[in-house]
């Protein structure tokens, strides 16, 4: 790097810093580094090309998934389905070594794949099982965990927010993120089950003993809650993988299913329609702006070369790529700690991006990767928002439910190495779109 | 009565945008049902798009008010009392002028197409400042809405992004 760029990266990771850390909304600090990127090293004039830089990244047809996913989401979580989604699914894992505590991993499974929210998802299931586990006598550490690790499966398990931000960002298909998220959201779900299975074997005591028989027809009868929910998510996903819909016109027929789904629970009214339609507007206007000012902060960042250089300067360690990974791992996580998630993927994609791709990495790999590390962060202080999100419904503390949380933690860092070494757990499903 | 019509305006942005969030719903909608019938729906890509820009924008002041922008609070919440209150004030002078200035840069690029008289170059031909005019309006209305706290600041008052509890990125103000 040239020692004129590296004093241009100084100055505006220092700006960034200054911004963010003051507690300047995080998509006018971005808009503002971009600001003063252009003003003080730019040749262009600054507001000829910040509002030809947004409105050339907000017009855009692809983005109008994005508030469509947010309103199911609001819709669904309005819709009481907390009870439906337990009752349903109970019946089926009592036999497993840790019978119910497996609710909330399937469960959490169940609503991501409705839902690209994970405290929605969170805070849908854990306001069911959470109070009945307890009540059966369940270890409270071993569910806590197991509901906070399973609610990060909301943002991998399409349909996903992030993923479509990052998709945007990272200019990739959506529909094939979606899909490529598929699996290593299975397998997640594996390694958490099969984590609750092994310390129920291990240690006696953490679950009670029960000797219920239930029927196979009863079991059905129970889980007839569940055929709405399950049908919701073939359309959605079905519709994308068969290549029928788009991502857009396979959120626009989700928000269609999850009205009808509210309608059939009893919660569609009047009061829930408007909660959910302004509730997705505040969420929605709050993630535009920010890749707004994504959006400029990026063009500004271009005209500087920055990206590029920084790319070929790391690119110039001849690091292994796996180290590459594992110190990108580290800086997300790290990152993780001020930053909530999306502000996290568009801040980073314009400097991370060129390098990964110089890595020789493939960018829709690079998603699910990134999205699983963002999960992670998700669940370790101080800004856990699904840890948050349990403790306003156990009002335990927040450092007591992250201790809790910590096997789970670490079953993600398998699955993030898993994931590295056998890249086919995300790439594989969308390869196959391209054979039909 | 002041007070009454700034509320409106930020509401009524809120409320404007969550019409074209059912409006983008029902033109992919449109245009899926046409697909099936044969018929193609004119324009409905480029509708889409627009309505998306105004998603984001219109509703920038809306947002404010409900405390639901994000930030980083982990330096600015270990203050308080006065030192917090300058900081606040701080913060909100810098974010005036930044918003201030997309306003500006906002207004400025559909002026520029208007001069120009540039047209959208798809099916539906309009005067393409129409839909680029939602970034400046709703950019216009956060700018006001800033402008509003800094003055209410300045009076002692305690600004309502810092009475609204803060999102958490997702749908979680109805946790029990």
């Amino acid at each position: 790097m040239t020692p004129e760029l590296t004093q241009i990266a100084v100055t505006l990771v220092i700006f960034l810093a200054l911004f963010l850390g003051s507690g300047l909304w995080i998509a006018l600090s971005l808009l503002g580094v971009g600001w003063i990127g252009l003003t003080f090293f730019g040749t262009v004039p600054v507001e000829k090309s910040l509002a030809t830089s947004v409105w050339q990244t907000m017009a855009s047809w692809t983005l109008a998934a994005l508030p469509l996913f947010i309103w199911m989401g609001e819709i669904l979580f309005r819709a009481r389905l907390s009870e439906i989604l337990f009752r349903g699914v109970a019946p089926w894992v009592r036999w497993l070594p840790g019978r119910l505590m497996h609710v909330n991993v399937v469960g959490c499974g169940i609503f991501a794949a409705v839902c690209g929210s994970s405290a929605a998802t969170v805070a849908t299931i854990g306001r069911m099982s959470l109070p009945e586990l307890r009540q059966q006598g369940y270890d409270q550490n071993l569910s806590i965990g197991s509901l906070a690790g399973s609610g990060t499966l909301g943002l991998l398990i399409p349909p996903s927010i992030i993923m479509i931000v990052y998709g945007v960002a990272a200019d990739v298909s959506i529909v094939r993120l979606f899909l490529a998220g598929v699996f290593p959201g299975l397998m997640l779900i594996a390694l958490f089950m099969g984590y609750i299975g092994l310390s129920a074997i291990l240690r006696t005591g953490s679950v009670p003993f029960d000797d219920l028989k239930i029927g196979f027809r009863e079991k059905l009868r129970r889980s007839k809650g569940l055929i709405p929910v399950v049908l919701l998510i073939a359309a959605v996903i079905g519709s994308i993988y068969l290549g029928i819909a788009t991502a857009t016109e396979a959120a626009a027929g989700g928000v269609i299913g999850a009205l009808l789904l509210s309608a059939w629970t009893g919660t569609l009214n009047w009061k829930t329609f408007s909660e959910s339609l302004l509730g997705a507007t505040r969420l929605t206007c709050m993630i535009f702006f920010i890749l707004a000012g994504a959006a400029f902060l990026t063009t500004s960042l271009a005209f500087s070369g920055l990206p590029a250089a920084l790319a070929s300067w790391i690119g110039s360690f001849n690091l292994h790529p796996f180290a590459l990974m594992a110190a990108l791992c580290l800086l997300y996580i790290v990152l993780g700690c001020f930053i909530e998630g999306i502000s996290m993927i568009v801040l980073t994609t314009t400097v991370v991006l060129p390098l990964v791709t110089s890595a020789g990495f493939d960018l829709i790999w690079f998603g699910i990767f990134v999205i699983i590390v963002v999960e992670m962060a998700q669940i370790t202080p101080p800004l856990g928002f699904n840890l948050f999100v349990i403790q306003g419904l156990t009002g335990i503390s927040i450092f007591k439910i992250a201790r809790a949380t910590i096997p789970f933690f670490c079953l993600m860092i398998v699955g993030v190495i898993l994931l590295t070494i056998f890249p086919e757990i995300a790439t594989w499903l969308p390869s196959t779109m391209d054979t039909r | 009565m002041v007070r009454r019509t700034l509320d409106f305006s930020y509401f009524a942005g809120g409320v404007l945008a969550a019409l074209f969030i059912v409006a983008i719903g029902l033109l992919i909608c449109a245009q899926v049902i046409g697909r099936e019938l044969g018929i193609q729906v004119k324009g409905a890509d480029d509708l889409t798009a627009w309505s998306v820009v105004a998603t984001g924008f219109l509703p920038l002041a809306y947002t404010y008010r409900h405390g639901s922008h994000i930030r980083v609070t982990v330096v600015i919440h270990l203050f308080d009392g006065m030192a917090r209150r300058l900081m606040e004030l701080g913060v909100m002078a810098v974010a005036l002028y930044f918003i201030g200035f997309l306003t500006y840069s906002a207004f400025d690029m559909a002026w520029d197409s208007l001069r120009f008289e540039e047209l959208s170059q798809g099916l539906i031909v309009v005067p393409i400042w129409i839909p680029q005019i939602s970034i400046g309006l709703g950019s216009l209305l956060l700018t006001i809405a800033v402008l509003d706290d800094v003055i209410a600041s300045l009076r002692g008052q305690t600004p309502p992004y810092m009475v609204e509890s803060e999102s958490l990125g997702g749908p979680v103000e109805n946790v029990d």
